[in-house]
C-alpha cells in the first residue's frame, strides 16, 4: 500500500510530499523542454557552466588524442627502436622493487619461523631471501644513495644527513640546497624573484633509472630518499626523504595549548598559546596561527607567513571545531583531520600553497592541538617535487592530497610527547595507505619497466617502538605500555608482508625484488662523542667554560684538533681544510687518526663493562671516488645498544660521555654496518653469495641488457630460475 | 504571479529605462551569473563534482604522462568519458532548479531587449489571425489616437489573416482594438524610445502563452480570434565596434561573471 492518509506515519507522508515534488518539477521539465523557443536555446549559465566543463575536458582529449595520434608512430617507433634492445636482450621485462627502510632481517627471519609472515616465506623458500649489505654508515640518505647509483658514498658524495661547512663549522642538508632566485627585482616594500628559486641536488652520481630511460625503458620511482630535487629523465618520480615542508625545514610540527606555553622550544616543532576570545557562554573559540614559508617578496626576518585559525570546543561531545582559511570543519578527540589546503598570501595575488592535518589530542584540562608540519601542496608544488613537475598534481588529483614531506611520519611529535603512540601509529599508517595507493597506481602504469618505491613506515615504527621489544631498554615504559605496544613492530612486520601479497597477486611474470637499506637495532645508551674528545683533549673550549651549546657553540677552534657532526662522524680540524684547522694534513693527520681510532674503540661504558664503539673506520680505507674528500675523516661504528648521544650529534658538549637514552626513539641503526644488514627477498633465485645494496643499480641494468657503467662499483646479481607466483 | 515578476523586472530596469539597453543587460547577467554560482554552491554535491573533476584532470594528465602506452591512454579515454557522463550528472540538480526562474528571467528579457519599441512615423503591421474562414474590413479596426491607418485591410483568406497598416503619430502606449463577431479584442502597441516589455502576439490561453506573454491577458479559449501580433523590428544592441543580440550579451557576460565568482568566492562548477 502506498497511499497516505491523515493517519500515514510523518516519513510516509514526507515520501509522498518528496514524490509530489519531484512529478512537478518533472511536468515543469518536460513542458519547458517540449515547448522551446529561441531564449530557451540557451538556459542560462548553469547550463553554461556543465557546458563548459565538460566540453573542454573532450575538447582537450580530442586535440590531445588527435597530436598523439598524428605523432604517435613516429614516436613509436623511435621509442621502438630504442627500447628494443633493452628489452631484447634484457632478461626481464618488468621488475618492481619494493624498498622497505629498515626492515630487519632478523626479526623477519623470526617471525617468519613463526609462520607470521607467509608471502616473505614463500619468497625465502621459492625464490631468494638474504641479508643485503648495507653502506658505511648505515644511514638511510648514503645507503639509498649507494642503491640507485651504484656506486659507494665516496662517488655520490652523500655521507650523513648533514654535511659541515668548511668556513663556519655549521651543518647543511647534505642531499639539497634550496637558494632564491639569482636576480630579484626591488619594486617598493616587494622584491619579486626574476626566476625559479635555485633548487640543487647535493648527491652526485647517476641513478640506474636515467640509464634505463635512455635505452626506453620506462620507470616509475616514488618515494626513494634523496631523489629532491627530481631530476630529468624519461620516467615519472616522485622525490622522498629530503622535500622539505614550506617552512623550508625537515619537518616543523606546530602544539597549540590553552595552557600559557613555559620552557624551551620543543625539537622540531614550536609550542603556541591558543588565546581565549569569549563573546559568550556558548561561543567559547581559542585563536592562534599557523606559520608558513618566510615571504621572500616582503623579506623581512623572522616574520614568516601565516595563517589565523580558531577552534570552539565542544567537551561534552568530545569534539572540536577547527576554521582556517575559509574552511570549517569538526575533528573529534584522538583523531586526524583530512589533509587541509592552506593558502599563505605573499601579497600581488601570489599564493604559496600547504596542506596540514590537524590532530586533537585534549579538550580538558586544556584545549591540546598539534598541526603536522605544512607540507608542500603536490596539486600546486611550491618547489619541484616530481618530474615531470605534472606527476605530483596527477597523483594529487587522482589520489586527493598526500604527504609530500621527506620524513612524513613526526618522529620528533612522538619524542617530544606532543603524539602520542596511538597518534604516531595513526599518522604512520595513513601516510603509509597514501604510499601504497600511489604504488599499485605505478604499478598499473608500469606493465613494462621498472617500477620502485620506498615504504618508510617500517623505518619510522622501528625507531620509535624499538623499547617495547627490549625489556631494558632506559625508554621503556610500564609494564602496560610493553603489553600494548609489545606487538606493534610485529604487526607492522606482518602488514608488509600483506602488502607483498598483494604486490605477488598483480605482478604477473614479473620479477619482485624486496629490499631494504639496513636493519635495526636498540639504540639504549648514547656516546657524546665530542665530551668525549674535550675530556680527552682533542676538542677544546673557550676559556672557563665548560659546556657548549648546539653547532660548537663554545668551540675554541684554534685549540681543537677533532670534533664530531651527525650521526657517525668524526672530522679532523685540518690546517689548510678547515677555516680555524689546526691539524697540518698529511703523516700528523694520519697519526691522529688512528690515535682516535685506537682510542675511541678502547672505550668501556663503566655502566656494564661493555665496549660501547665496534669499529672507527678511516674513511681512506672504505670510500673511493672522487668526493671522498667531503667525507668525515673518521666514521664510529656503534656497538649493538649504542649511537651517537643526541647532543653530541648536534655539536653539543656537555659533561657526561655515555648516558642513557630515554626518548622515544628508541632503536637505531647508525652503528657498525655489519650489525644491521638490511635484507634482499625475490620471487626469482639469484645467484648472489654476499648481496649489497650497491648491487641493485647494476643488477637492473644487466637485467635489460645494458652495459655497466665502469663508475659502478656494485656487481649484478645472477638470475636462475622461475618466479613464484601467487597462485 | 507572472505580473508580480513583470512589475518587478518594471521596477529593476526603471533605473536603466533610457540608457544604452548593453548596461541594463550588464547588470541582470552578472546578478544571474553569481545566482547561478551560489545555487551550484548550496544545491550540487561540491565535494563529488570536486572530485570527479579532479579525476577528470587526472585521466587527462595521464594521457600527457604515459602516452607511449596504448593500454593506459585507451583506459585513460574511458575514464574521461565516465567521469564527464558523471560531472554532468551531478550538474543535474542545480540546472533543473536554476531552469525555471532562468525561462522566467529570459522571456522577462526577451520581452525588454529583444525587439525595437515604434517610434514615432514608424509604420508597423497589426495581424488579426482568425480563428475560422472570414474576412475583415476597415470598419473592423478602431484605432485610438495617436496612430493612424496607412493602408487598407490585406486579407489572406489562405492563413485567415487580416493585415493592416499603421503608423504611430505621438509617443505612448496604445491599445488599437479589433472587432470580430461583435467581440472586441485589443492589442498592446508601445511607440517609446525607453526599454519597456514589447509582447509581440497575444494569443489564445494556453500554458507557453502564460509563459511567454505575462504583460496581456491571454485571448479567451475558442473565442472567434486566434491571435494578435504587432510587428516589432528586431533589436541589435550596440556595443560600440559592433552590435549584437541580447542573448549573446546575456550568454558572456552571466558566464563570465560566474567562471570569475567562481574563483572569487572558492565554488567548484
Amino acid at each position: 500500500m502506498t497511499a497516505t492518509t491523515p493517519h500515514s506515519p510523518p516519513q510516509m507522508r514526507r515520501g509522498s510530499a518528496k514524490r509530489g515534488v519531484v512529478t512537478a518539477i518533472l511536468l515543469v521539465l518536460a513542458i519547458l523542454l517540449l515547448t522551446p523557443t529561441v531564449a530557451q536555446a540557451y538556459v542560462g549559465p548553469g547550463a553554461g557552466f556543465a557546458f563548459l566543463s565538460s566540453f573542454l575536458t573532450l575538447f582537450l582529449a580530442f586535440l590531445y588524442s588527435l597530436f598523439a595520434f598524428v605523432t604517435w608512430p613516429v614516436r613509436r617507433l623511435f621509442r621502438l627502436i630504442r627500447g628494443w634492445k633493452a628489452y631484447r636482450r634484457g632478461r626481464v621485462k618488468r621488475v618492481v622493487i619494493v624498498g622497505f627502510d629498515g626492515l630487519d632481517p632478523d626479526l623477519a627471519t623470526r617471525f617468519m619461523q613463526e609462520g607470521k609472515l607467509p608471502n616473505f616465506a614463500k619468497l625465502r623458500d621459492h625464490g631468494t631471501f638474504r641479508r643485503l649489505a648495507t653502506t658505511c654508515p648505515p644511514d638511510s640518505p648514503v645507503a639509498w644513495s649507494s642503491f640507485m647509483t651504484g656506486v659507494n658514498p665516496g662517488k655520490h658524495n652523500i655521507y650523513d644527513f648533514l654535511g659541515r661547512d668548511l668556513g663556519n663549522y655549521l651543518p647543511y642538508l647534505s642531499s639539497a640546497q634550496i637558494r632564491d632566485a639569482r636576480k630579484t627585482l626591488k619594486v617598493g616594500k616587494y622584491t619579486l624573484p626574476l626566476g625559479q628559486p635555485r633548487v640543487k641536488l647535493l648527491r652526485k652520481g647517476i641513478p640506474f633509472w636515467h640509464f634505463l630511460g635512455k635505452a626506453g625503458v620506462f620507470c616509475s620511482v616514488i618515494r626513494i630518499p634523496i631523489t629532491f630535487p627530481p631530476e630529468k629523465f624519461e620516467g615519472v618520480l616522485l622525490s622522498g626523504m629530503c622535500v622539505p615542508d614550506l617552512q623550508g625545514s625537515q619537518g616543523t610540527f606546530s602544539f597549540y595549548s590553552s595552557q600559557e606555553t613555559t620552557g624551551e622550544k620543543p625539537e622540531g616543532g614550536s609550542r603556541f598559546t591558543l588565546r581565549r576570545s569569549q563573546s559568550g557562554a556558548t561561543d567559547e573559540r581559542f585563536h592562534s596561527r599557523i606559520l608558513g614559508p618566510e615571504n621572500t617578496l616582503q623579506r623581512r626576518a623572522g616574520t614568516p607567513l601565516g595563517l589565523d585559525f580558531s577552534v570552539k570546543p565542544n567537551t561534552p561531545e568530545d569534539k572540536a571545531e577547527i576554521e582556517i582559511d575559509g574552511q570549517r570543519f569538526e575533528l573529534r578527540k584522538g583523531e586526524y583531520s583530512e589533509w587541509v589546503e592552506l593558502k599563505f598570501k605573499a601579497g600581488l595575488g601570489i599564493r604559496i600553497h600547504g596542506l596540514c592535518r590537524f590532530y586533537l589530542k585534549a579538550l580538558t584540562p586544556h584545549l591540546e592541538l598539534y598541526v603536522s608540519p605544512v607540507n608542500i601542496d603536490p596539486s600546486r608544488p611550491a618547489l619541484p617535487i616530481s618530474h615531470p613537475l605534472i606527476y605530483s598534481v596527477y597523483l594529487a588529483k587522482l589520489l586527493g592530497p598526500y604527504a609530500t614531506l621527506g620524513l612524513a611520519e613526526d618522529t620528533w611529535g612522538l619524542n617530544e610527547g606532543v603524539l602520542d603512540e596511538e597518534a604516531f601509529l595513526k599518522q604512520c599508517y595513513l601516510i603509509h595507505e597514501e604510499r601504497e595507493r600511489m604504488f599499485f597506481d605505478a604499478l598499473e602504469k608500469t606493465p613494462r619497466g621498472v617500477c620502485a618505491c620506498v615504504f618508510d613506515a617500517t623505518d619510522r615504527i622501528q625507531h620509535m617502538f624499538w623499547r617495547f621489544l627490549d625489556a631494558n631498554h632506559p625508554a621503556a615504559k610500564s609494564e602496560t605500555d610493553r603489553r600494548r605496544f609489545g606487538g606493534v613492530i610485529e604487526a607492522l612486520y606482518r602488514r608488509m608482508d600483506d602488502l607483498v601479497g598483494r604486490i605477488l597477486e598483480q605482478i604477473g611474470d614479473g620479477v619482485l625484488v624486496v629490499v631494504s637499506d639496513h636493519g635495526f637495532k636498540s639504540f639504549a645508551r648514547g656516546v657524546n662523542v665530542n665530551s668525549w674528545l674535550w675530556q680527552n683533549g682533542y676538542l677544546a673550549l673557550k676559556d672557563g667554560i665548560e659546556w657548549s651549546g648546539e653547532w660548537f657553540e663554545n668551540v675554541d677552534w684554534k685549540r681543537t684538533r677533532a670534533y664530531a657532526l651527525g650521526l657517525n662522524g668524526l672530522y679532523i680540524n685540518q690546517r689548510g681544510r678547515e677555516r680555524e684547522g689546526i691539524v697540518p694534513p698529511g703523516e700528523e693527520t694520519r697519526r691522529l687518526k688512528r690515535e682516535l681510532q685506537e682510542r675511541l674503540q678502547a672505550l668501556i661504558d663503566p655502566q656494564n663493562g661493555r665496549t660501547p664503539i665496534g669499529r672507527v673506520s678511516d674513511r681512506d680505507a672504505v670510500y673511493k671516488g672522487p668526493y671522498r674528500e667531503n667525507a668525515p675523516d673518521l666514521i664510529i661504528g656503534y656497538a649493538e645498544g649504542y649511537r651517537t648521544g643526541w647532543d653530541s650529534a648536534k655539536g653539543k658538549v656537555t659533561g657526561a660521555v655515555l648516558e642513557d637514552n630515554c626518548k622515544a626513539w628508541s632503536g637505531d641503526h647508525c652503528i657498525d654496518p655489519l650489525l644491521v644488514p638490511g635484507v634482499l627477498f625475490s620471487n626469482r633465485k639469484l645467484d648472489c653469495e654476499h648481496p649489497a645494496i650497491v648491487d641493485v643499480a647494476p643488477s637492473m641494468l644487466a637485467w635489460f641488457g645494458l652495459p655497466l657503467p665502469p663508475q659502478m662499483d656494485g656487481k649484478p646479481w645472477e638470475l636462475l630460475g622461475s618466479q613464484v607466483h601467487d597462485k | 504571479m507572472l505580473r508580480l515578476i513583470d512589475g518587478a523586472f518594471d521596477l529593476f530596469f526603471a533605473p536603466f529605462r533610457a540608457a544604452n539597453p548593453a548596461y541594463g543587460l550588464a547588470v541582470i547577467s552578472l546578478l544571474t551569473g553569481l545566482a547561478a554560482i551560489l545555487v551550484f554552491r548550496y544545491v550540487s554535491n561540491q565535494d563529488a563534482m570536486r572530485r570527479v573533476k579532479n579525476r577528470i584532470h587526472a585521466h587527462l594528465l595521464e594521457l600527457r604522462l604515459f602516452p607511449d602506452q596504448l593500454g593506459i591512454v585507451s583506459r585513460a579515454y574511458g575514464r574521461i568519458l565516465r567521469f564527464t557522463a558523471l560531472y554532468l550528472m551531478y550538474n543535474l540538480k542545480p540546472l533543473a532548479i536554476l531552469l525555471l526562474p532562468l525561462v522566467l528571467l529570459m522571456v522577462q528579457l526577451d520581452l525588454r531587449f529583444g525587439r525595437m519599441p515604434l517610434e514615432v512615423c514608424d509604420s508597423f503591421i497589426l495581424k488579426a489571425t482568425l480563428a475560422g474562414p472570414g474576412a475583415l474590413d476597415s470598419g473592423s479596426l478602431r484605432l485610438p489616437k495617436g496612430l493612424t491607418l496607412t493602408a487598407p485591410p490585406v486579407n489572406v483568406p489562405v492563413q485567415q489573416e487580416v493585415n493592416w497598416r499603421i503608423r504611430a503619430d505621438e509617443y505612448g502606449v496604445f491599445l488599437p482594438a479589433v472587432v470580430v463577431a461583435g467581440q472586441t479584442f485589443t492589442k498592446r502597441v508601445v511607440v517609446s524610445k525607453e526599454i519597456a516589455p514589447l509582447p509581440v502576439e497575444r494569443a489564445q490561453a494556453s500554458l507557453v502563452e502564460w509563459f511567454m506573454n505575462p504583460v496581456e491577458r491571454p485571448l479567451p479559449r475558442d473565442g472567434p480570434l486566434q491571435s494578435l501580433e504587432v510587428s516589432y523590428a528586431p533589436r541589435s544592441i550596440d556595443l560600440g565596434y559592433f552590435a549584437t543580440n541580447w542573448l549573446v550579451i546575456f550568454l558572456v557576460v552571466s558566464l563570465v561573471s560566474g567562471l570569475i565568482l567562481k574563483f572569487v568566492l572558492g565554488i567548484e562548477i
